[in-house]
Parts: structure tokens; sequence; C-alpha cells
């Protein structure tokens, strides 16, 4: 058993620690709206070179391993400032491995600096979990893509400068085999999104590609490879997401709360908040299994699956036993159980659901759940 | 930054050790269903197993190794009473239990778990533990069918340092759990895979894949909490008794539900005497009720979590967490 950071790691952390001191006012994570701190913030971390930590040096980026890219991400979730962008992951990764040179020139430096942001663009009415259904045609026309569809659940589409767009190039029986992915400037003529305000107070978008002309090189990849592409991608950023120092946030926050009001018959109390207890220990384990195999350079496929099931599983713990305890107050006068107890059940949702979650670990871990 | 700073695995003399049990357990044909065997218990301490405990020990991480292992077999036994007990016994009797030719009690009388076969008994009171004199014993049927007896008796010796006692106690029961669990959901999984129903087999069903994966999600989790709680106590950090407890808690938690789940999954086969699921489902349940038990620690421990867990990863969310509720 061996649990420790290097020195240099130390010193890392210790350097993210005060650079964030001057970003504590920024709130962010929970409900991340267009705030213009938010996005100086994401600037700060441009100016530093730390949106492209982990990128290679022929790409502008400092060839940090992987853990350095946790550490940071883990720790600006523990202040809940901010998530990480979605150009910098998938989007960046996907380009270097995938992309022409002039698709990397046009684009990379863009993410790397904050200077365009993109959305993901996937989820469709009738094709959520799963993607490999979707139906938004890219019809091939000259020199350019005629794009017709409509996407949802989209986050913070609204806000983005382009869209990474799953489409349908293929037959619709091809399934995974007939997806491509392609690049769409939210200006074009044809695009429309609508926000769809969420229950947490985010806001998810539906998209509307109405005749949307795209420039054949905008697409990224062959035509039909996108299912491989993200099944590639998919190991690009999932060590930034769910780390286990967010979950310590929100007990901090609610055993704060509690600590002024709560219930009488205590034992009861504790009772309750012993299972929250061990809950928040098992999501902090887990996570620890995340960066282990980061650490290694391993993909942590099914460890990234267990570690959001737990981290989620806390998160609702936390909240709805601590809004239990709290009674009525808190509901009442903006309590931060009221946010968290709402923001915890989109958590379950994003990023994949914990029955999909559950699905990965029962076939990687079990062997079972091969029939959907 | 190197691979090698972060490892939760075993080091490789423990795993080796490790290893060694499980096969003389393999060549034993232990598993489930299983039974008590004075045999095996006899072969377990000539083998060094509860050796582990005694003063010149490897180390908490070897203790908890075995012990995963004698969760995954299912060996029957008072393991966890041996172990916590052995230090603080007076050399003669220290040597007997080593050798595995004396069994031991642990609890709070007048029921005393393998009170019908014990040699030596402890009285174990919140933090004090005191050796029994046991004049009388009457066999009490339990639901873990471990020979419980209700013994007429009087206090002996005081055994020094309880809380160390109880914190092995915690680790080698948690670390048993972990293996036991671990045994509970590998036996449902194969079951699932095996077992054909509607042209399918099981395992293909969402309904009966998912509960499994939650529950190797939990059992995961907490092997890394007791193997972190066997790092602490060897580096005798100042959390590292109530860091035992938690991992004891949750490892109980995680071994029930996957006891329960391995019941469900099994179907019939799953609520059979002889079955594979009930030799370790009963112990797990009773465990967490028998002395030194759950509700005796969830009372006294607080809520502030030993925070030493993720240290790396807290950040300064560390000191935010200051609340505490005690009962």
């Amino acid at each position: 058993m061996r649990l420790e950071l290097s020195p240099a790691q130390r010193d890392f952390v210790d350097e993210i620690e005060t650079f964030l001191d001057d970003w504590s006012d920024v709130d962010g994570y929970l409900v991340s709206e267009n705030a213009p701190r938010l996005q100086d913030f994401y600037r700060a971390l441009a100016a530093r070179n730390w949106l492209a930590l982990c990128w290679p040096r022929e790409y502008g980026g400092l060839a940090r391993p992987l853990i350095d890219e946790y550490l940071l991400w883990n720790l600006i979730g523990a202040r809940r400032i901010a998530r990480p962008p979605q150009g910098v992951g998938v989007v960046a990764k996907t380009l270097m491995r995938v992309g022409t040179d002039a698709q990397k020139a046009a684009w990379l430096p863009k993410i790397r600096l904050h200077q365009g942001t993109f959305a993901l663009a996937y989820s469709e009415p009738e094709a959520g979990s799963d993607l490999a259904s979707l139906r938004c045609r890219a019809t091939r026309d000259g020199d350019h893509y005629v794009i017709q569809g409509n996407k949802c659940w989209n986050s913070r589409a609204h806000l983005a400068d382009f869209l990474w767009l799953l489409c349908r190039t293929g037959s619709q029986e091809a399934h995974g085999k007939g997806l491509t992915l392609l690049i769409v400037d939210t200006r074009q003529p044809g695009v429309d999104i609508r926000p769809i305000r969420l229950m947490d107070g985010n806001v998810f978008t539906e998209i509307f590609l109405d005749d949307v002309r795209v420039p054949a090189e905008c697409r990224i990849g062959g035509e039909g490879e996108a299912w491989k592409v993200m099944a590639d991608a998919l190991a690009d950023e999932r060590h930034v997401h769910f780390g286990p120092a967010r979950v310590l946030a929100d007990l901090a926050e609610a055993l704060d709360w509690l600590g002024e009001r709560a219930e009488d018959g205590r034992t009861e109390t504790h009772a309750a908040l012993f299972d929250v207890a061990l809950d928040v220990l098992e999501a902090q384990a887990l996570g620890l299994k995340v960066l282990e195999k980061t650490a290694k350079g391993e993909a942590p496929v099914a460890e990234v699956a267990s570690n959001k099931i737990a981290h989620v599983k806390a998160l609702q713990s936390i909240a709805r036993t601590a809004m239990r305890i709290g009674g009525v107050d808190a509901c009442l006068d903006g309590s931060p159980l009221d946010l968290l107890w709402r923001q915890t059940m989109t958590e379950s949702i994003g990023g994949g659901t914990t029955e999909i979650m559950l699905g990965i670990v029962a076939r990687r871990r079990l062997g079972l759940g091969a029939s959907r | 930054m190197t691979a090698e700073s972060i490892d939760l695995g075993y080091a490789s003399e423990e795993q080796a050790l490790a290893d060694a049990v499980a096969r003389l357990l393999r060549a034993r044909g232990c598993g489930v269903p299983s039974a008590w065997s004075q045999e095996l218990w006899r072969e377990l301490g000539e083998f060094g197993v509860f050796a582990l405990a005694t003063p010149d020990m490897p180390g908490h991480g070897a203790l908890a190794a075995v012990c995963e292992v004698l969760g995954n077999f299912a060996v029957e036994g008072p393991a966890a009473a041996t172990l916590a007990v052995v230090p603080t016994l007076p050399k003669t009797e220290r040597d007997a239990v080593v050798a595995g030719r004396a069994l031991v009690s642990l609890g709070t009388p007048p029921a005393m778990p393998w009170g019908e076969l014990a040699d030596i008994f402890v009285q174990i009171d919140g933090r004090e533990a005191t050796l029994m004199h046991v004049r009388a014993r009457q066999p009490v049927a339990s639901l873990a069918r471990e020979h419980w007896a209700r013994v007429d008796w009087s206090a002996g010796e005081q055994l020094g340092d309880a809380d160390a006692m109880l914190a092995r106690y915690n680790l080698a029961l948690g670390a048993y759990l972990v293996g036991a669990a671990g045994r509970l959901v590998e036996t449902a999984a194969e079951h699932a895979r095996q077992r054909r129903q509607f042209g399918r087999t099981i395992g293909d069903f969402q309904g009966v894949a998912l509960p499994l994966a939650e529950i190797v999600t939990s059992i995961d989790a907490v092997q890394v909490l007791v193997r972190i709680a066997a790092s602490r106590l060897d580096a005798q950090t100042a959390e590292a008794t109530d860091f035992a407890a938690f991992a004891r808690l949750a490892a109980s938690r995680a071994a029930l539900n996957a006891a329960l789940r391995s019941h469900q999954t099994h179907g019939a086969l799953g609520v059979t005497e002889a079955g594979p699921v009930f030799t370790l489902s009963r112990r797990i349940q009773q465990w967490a009720l028998q002395a030194p038990s759950e509700a005796d620690l969830r009372a006294r421990l607080p809520i502030r979590l030993p925070l030493e867990l993720g240290a790396l990863l807290d950040g300064r969310a560390q000191s935010r967490l200051s609340a505490e509720a005690r009962p």
C-alpha cells in the first residue's frame, strides 16, 4: 500500500491551491451560466497553459502526466469553481488523434487559449443512452454536408462557438457504424439553439438544424468512423470528472448547515449521518482507484464507472439525508441544501447515467448483462 | 511522478503470504458451504496464521491480507477474535492459541460466541477487556451456528491495551468481510452466467446484473478502505483505530448487501440450508450485532471523517469539515 505524492506533485498541488485562492468567489461548478468571472477563470487557466496541461508539446501543451490533470480538476471541484470545459478533453484529443493538420491548426490553439468553445451535440429526443440509433442526418453535397435534424439535452450549447456534432451519414440499419463527427459553427444559418432550464438552475438545450451547410473539411475522421473515434475518446477525460474532493465539499456544507439546525432526537440524526459518512468514504476510495490507474498510465474504464456510481450515491446521500434531517427549513430561504438536493439529481443522469455505469461494471467486472 | 507512489495493493510479501494460505485452503477443499473443522484450525495455527498477531508480527497488512483470504474461503472459527486477543494473553495461553490448539471466545457475557468449545474467554465491554474464569457453560443455538454458550463466570485479570485489541478485531473482521463479500458476489455472478431461463442466461437481464454491479462497486471500495486501515495502523497515525472501525462498518454493510443480493440471485438454491449463501450470510448478520458490535462503534465514533484517506485529494476542503455530531 503506497499512497503519496511525489515532492513535485506536492508542489503542484500547492501551486494550484495558491492559484485558486484568487478565484474563490467563482461559483461555477454546480450552476454554470455564462458569468464573465467564470470565463475569466478559464482564460486564467489558459494563460498558464493549464487547459493543455497534458497535451503533447507539438500541439502547444505542457506534456504533463494525466495525474496532474486529475489533481487540478479535483481541487477546482473541491472549491466548486468550475468544471472542465468541453473542448479541452474529448474534442481536442480527438483532433490530435484523427484530425487533419489543417483541422489541428484551425481549432487546437482556440481551445487551448479558450478563444473558441465547444458543446457536445450527441443526444437526441429519441436517442439518449442509445446514441448509436440517432437520426440527425448529414448528406454530402459537393464540398459540403447538409445537416437536417435535431438534438436535445445538450449542455450549454447556447453559449458555445462550435458544436461537436454526432450525425448519421450512413443507413439507420448501420447503427453505430453509420455515424460521423462534424464541427458546426453555431452562427451558421439554420442553427437554432433553444435553452431548456433544468431543475438545478443549469441549462440544457435543444438544437434544431435546418439545412445547415458545413464544409466537408469540418468532418473529423472518416465517414462512418465516429463510433470508434468516440470509443477511443471516452478515455480522454474520464479522470477529470467526478473527483472525490467535491463530495467532501458537499458534506462540509451539509454538516455546517446541520450544525445550526439539527433536529431533536440526535441518536437518529447520528445514525443517519453515519451511513452518509460510509458513502463518502466509499466514494473517496473509488476515487483513489481511478487515481491509481491514471498514475500508471492505464485507462481506468471500469474504475471510472464504479467511481461515478459511488460519487453520485454519496452526493445524493448527503443532500437527501441532510434535507430529511433539516426538515422544512432545508427548503426555505435559499438553503444550500435546496440546491444540493436539486443538483445531485442531475449528477446521476449527465455524463453517463447510473444505469449505464452499472452496465459497464456488470460487463467488465462480472461478465454479466451482455444484452441490453 | 512515479506510478509506484499510488499503489492500493498489498505489499508483495503480504500478498505472497495470503496466496500461500489460499493454496492451503484450496487443497483442503474449503469454500462454500463451509463447516467448522478443528483439524483445519490447528493446521492454520501450525501454518502461522494466528502468529500474525504476535508482538513480532510482520504488520497489519499481512494480517488483513490473510483475513481477506479466510473470508473468501468462508473459513469457520473465531479468526478475528483470535487475532485481536493473541498479543494480550499470558504466554502459555498465547502459545496454545497461536498453535491452534486452544480456541478463543470474545464477547460480552453471559452468551459467548464459540463458548461451547472455547478454552479462553475474554470479555470486552466498551474499551475494557478482561479474562474470564468460566465455571459452567450451557450451549445455546445461534443464527451464526458458532457453538455459542451461556456461561457462569467470574472476572479475571484485565488485558492490556484494549484499544489496540479492538482495532485488530475491526481490521481482521473487516478484511474477512471483504473476502466473504467477494466470494458471495462471485458465486452469484457465476450462477447468473450459467443459469438459463427464457432462452438466455439470467445474468443477461438487467434486473439481475445491475444490482450485482452495484454490490461489486461497493466491495471494491471497502477493500481499499480496509487496506488503508491496515496501513494506518502500521504507521500508528492518530486516527488509525477510528479508521479501522470505519473500515469494518463499511465492510460489514457491503458484505450484508452482498449476502442479501446473493440470496436473491440464486433463487431457491439461495435459501437452502446447505447452499452457497446461508453459510456466510448468517455469520455476517450476527457479527454485526455481537460484541464488539456495530452499534457500540457507531455510538462512540464521531461523524468527523478520518480524512487522511483522501489527504492527497482533499485540498482545503479538509479544513472545512469541522462539524461533529454525537448522540
